[in-house]
Order: structure tokens, then C-alpha cells, then sequence
């Protein structure tokens, strides 16, 4: 917007920047000494100093909470970049069914684990864990 | 000093007769990219150095850092308060840099004068892009005259500060012309020219302007 108010909006902008300037250049005798007359400096500290610890706390706040959001985020990619070698499920399922106790009792299609597909390997692999079948450990005699 | 050491002992392997072309560009690339670094390294305050700076501040420097808060607010008719706070929060998380050799309150002074000048053009900004993106004409021409009206007003509305500002000196022509030609946008020495003052008196007289301005604007914004 360049129209009007926008041109005496920098006029108004223009004599701040001169106050602000002539305001740095003062000497801090000066400035105490004026301020004293409306209002104890020592008082003026105090509440600017309060306002800056608001800061700090909102800016630690935002830092916390990007923090969070960046761990959960690492969290969700690190889920998603899961890696399963499949010959390791199937050796896997392989000793789960050996270790099956016998009240347990498994479809024909389960016993003959070379037609599962991966997925449905993986699918009963997890139901066996959730039943509570223990999978003994690989004892490297493959 | 750290500097100019790593340099120089680059410089020195770079004068090896067995190095390849390749190898050089690493180099020199190398020694391109940690120049840079050190250089950056030295010339901005850390946020801890921000923080301890502040904290470290004079009665006056924070009278300073007040009162341009309310002069900046003033303008844009916007909290001091929120504009000094807004620029704590900016320099603390690092979205303004404070260069080293420029001390804090003059770095936090131009961080809120670029916040307030910011916000005024965003509000402007937004009034214009509404202007685009009304669907209708007829409601394109009631937000047309509603915006003019708006506009209207606000000319109004700065204009009665002006005279406000200048009505602060009847008795007072020199300072009445100096805060005149500063909103006119006249130079230092064209002022001096156009008060016909000597420098020591203009000096003087320019003191007593912001002064009397200064306390005009802290008065408004603590109504």
C-alpha cells in the first residue's frame, strides 16, 4: 500500500527513528534523570527485567516443544524403517512350530510353511506371540 | 589470531610440488568454508551471550529500550510491551542474529523497529490481498468503500497526531519547524538550514523537541 496513510504512517516512522536516535545518543545521567521525573528507574528495571524472564520462559517453552515434536517424529520414521529378513522370520516360524506344545493345534496350511505367503508367515508369527509361545533361540545348527 | 594461523598452514601445504589439481580445490574449498565459519563464529553473540547481556543491563539502557518500544508503538498503534517482548523472544531463539560489535540495545532497537515496520505492512498487505480474493462485486464494492472509509480515517487519525505533535510547540517555531521537517523527511544540516540555527543551538533545540515529544508519546501509550 503506498497510498496516503501509508506515506504519513512513514513520516510518523520517521520522526520515531529521530527520537529513538537522539535517545541513544543521551547521556545515561540524562535519561535517569528525565525518566526519575514520571517514574523510579530502579522500578522500570524491575518490571523490564520480569517481562525478559517471560521471554526467556516462552522461548524455552517453543524450544521444548519443537524438541518433542522432533523426537516424535524421529520415532515415527524410525518404526517405518523397520528391516525384516524374511529367511530370518521363516527360520523363526520354523522353530516356533517345532516348539509348539501339542494341546496347540495348527491348520495344515501353517505346518506346511513353504506355501505361506510372507505376510501371512509374519501375521501367525505374531499370533503365536501374542499366545504366549515362547520361540526358542536360534542355536546356529542350520 | 586462530585464523590467520590455519591460513597460513595451508597456504604452506599448498605449495607442495606433488599435489594434484584436485586435491588443491579441496583444499582450498576447505579452508574457504572454515575461514567462513570462524569469521561466523566470531561475529555473533551466542544465545547465552544474548541472554547475559540483557540481563547485565543498566537502569538506563533499560529506559532506552522502553522508550523506543513505545515510540515504535506508538506509530503502528500497537502494544510496547508486546513489540519489546517480540524482540527478546526473536533475539533469544536465534530468527535475528546480533552481531558482535553492535552492542544489545541497539540490536534489540532495530529488531523492533523491523517488527513493528513488519506488522504494520503485513496488516496493509492483508487488506490489499482481500481485495483480490473477494468473489463478488457487490461485495467487492462494500469492502471497497468500507476500506476506503477505514483509510479515510486513519488519514485522520495520523494527520491529528501530526498536528498534535506540533501543537506541542505554539511559542516554539524552531522546534516546531525541526519535529516539522524530520516527518517531511529533511536532512540534519537541511534543518539547520531551514531554522537558520547555529549547530550547538540547533543541537540544543533538538534535544528540547525530542524531549517533549518523547514525553507526549510515553503519556499516550500509558493511558
Amino acid at each position: 500500500m503506498t497510498g496516503p496513510d501509508s506515506k504519513k504512517r512513514d513520516a510518523l516512522m520517521r520522526l520515531a527513528d529521530a527520537l529513538v536516535e537522539d535517545l541513544l545518543a543521551m547521556p545515561d545521567q540524562e535519561v535517569l534523570a528525565e525518566f526519575a521525573e514520571l517514574e523510579e528507574p530502579g522500578k522500570n528495571a524491575d518490571r523490564m527485567r520480569a517481562l525478559f524472564e517471560e521471554s526467556v520462559l516462552k522461548v524455552n517453552k517453543q524450544r521444548l516443544k519443537k524438541a518433542q515434536a522432533g523426537v516424535a517424529t524421529e520415532r515415527g520414521n524410525s518404526r517405518s524403517g523397520n528391516v525384516v529378513i524374511i529367511s530370518d522370520v521363516r527360520d523363526r516360524f520354523r522353530r516356533a512350530l517345532a516348539a509348539c506344545p501339542p494341546d496347540v493345534r495348527l491348520t495344515l496350511a501353517a505346518r506346511n510353511e513353504n506355501e505361506l505367503s510372507d505376510a501371512d508367515m509374519l501375521g501367525m508369527l505374531q499370533d503365536l506371540e501374542e499366545l504366549g509361545i515362547a520361540i526358542p533361540e536360534d542355536r546356529g545348527d542350520k | 589470531m586462530r585464523l590467520a594461523a590455519s591460513a597460513t598452514d595451508i597456504s604452506g601445504k599448498n605449495n607442495s610440488s606433488d599435489m594434484s589439481e584436485a586435491e588443491e580445490s579441496t583444499r582450498i574449498e576447505y579452508r574457504r568454508g572454515r575461514e567462513t565459519r570462524l569469521k561466523a563464529d566470531v561475529s555473533v553473540r551466542s544465545r547465552d551471550e544474548i541472554e547475559t547481556a540483557i540481563q547485565s543491563l543498566a537502569d538506563a539502557q533499560w529506559i532506552r529500550l522502553r522508550k523506543a518500544a513505545e515510540y515504535f508503538a506508538w506509530v503502528y498503534d500497537i502494544e510496547a510491551k508486546d513489540l519489546l517482548q517480540e524482540a527478546f523472544c526473536r533475539a533469544l531463539a536465534g530468527d535475528r542474529k546480533c552481531p558482535k560489535h553492535v552492542g544489545v540495545v541497539k540490536f534489540l532497537v532495530e529488531a523492533m523497529r523491523s517488527i513493528a515496520n513488519g506488522e504494520g505492512q503485513r496488516v496493509e498487505n492483508q487488506v490489499d490481498k482481500d481485495a483480490i480474493d473477494a468473489p463478488d462485486v457487490v461485495d467487492l464494492l462494500k469492502d471497497s468503500t468500507q476500506r476506503a472509509d477505514e483509510a479515510m480515517i486513519e488519514v485522520e487519525k495520523e494527520e491529528e497526531t501530526r498536528q498534535s505533535v506540533l501543537g506541542l510547540f505554539p511559542d516554539d517555531p524552531h522546534a516546531r519547524d525541526i519535529a516539522d521537517g524530520i516527518l517531511a523527511g529533511y536532512s540534519g544540516q537541511e534543518l539547520r538550514e531551514l531554522t537558520d540555527l547555529d549547530e550547538t543551538a540547533y543541537a540544543s533545540k533538538r534535544r528540547y523537541m525530542s524531549r517533549k515529544i518523547g514525553k507526549f508519546i510515553s503519556g499516550r501509550q500509558r493511558k
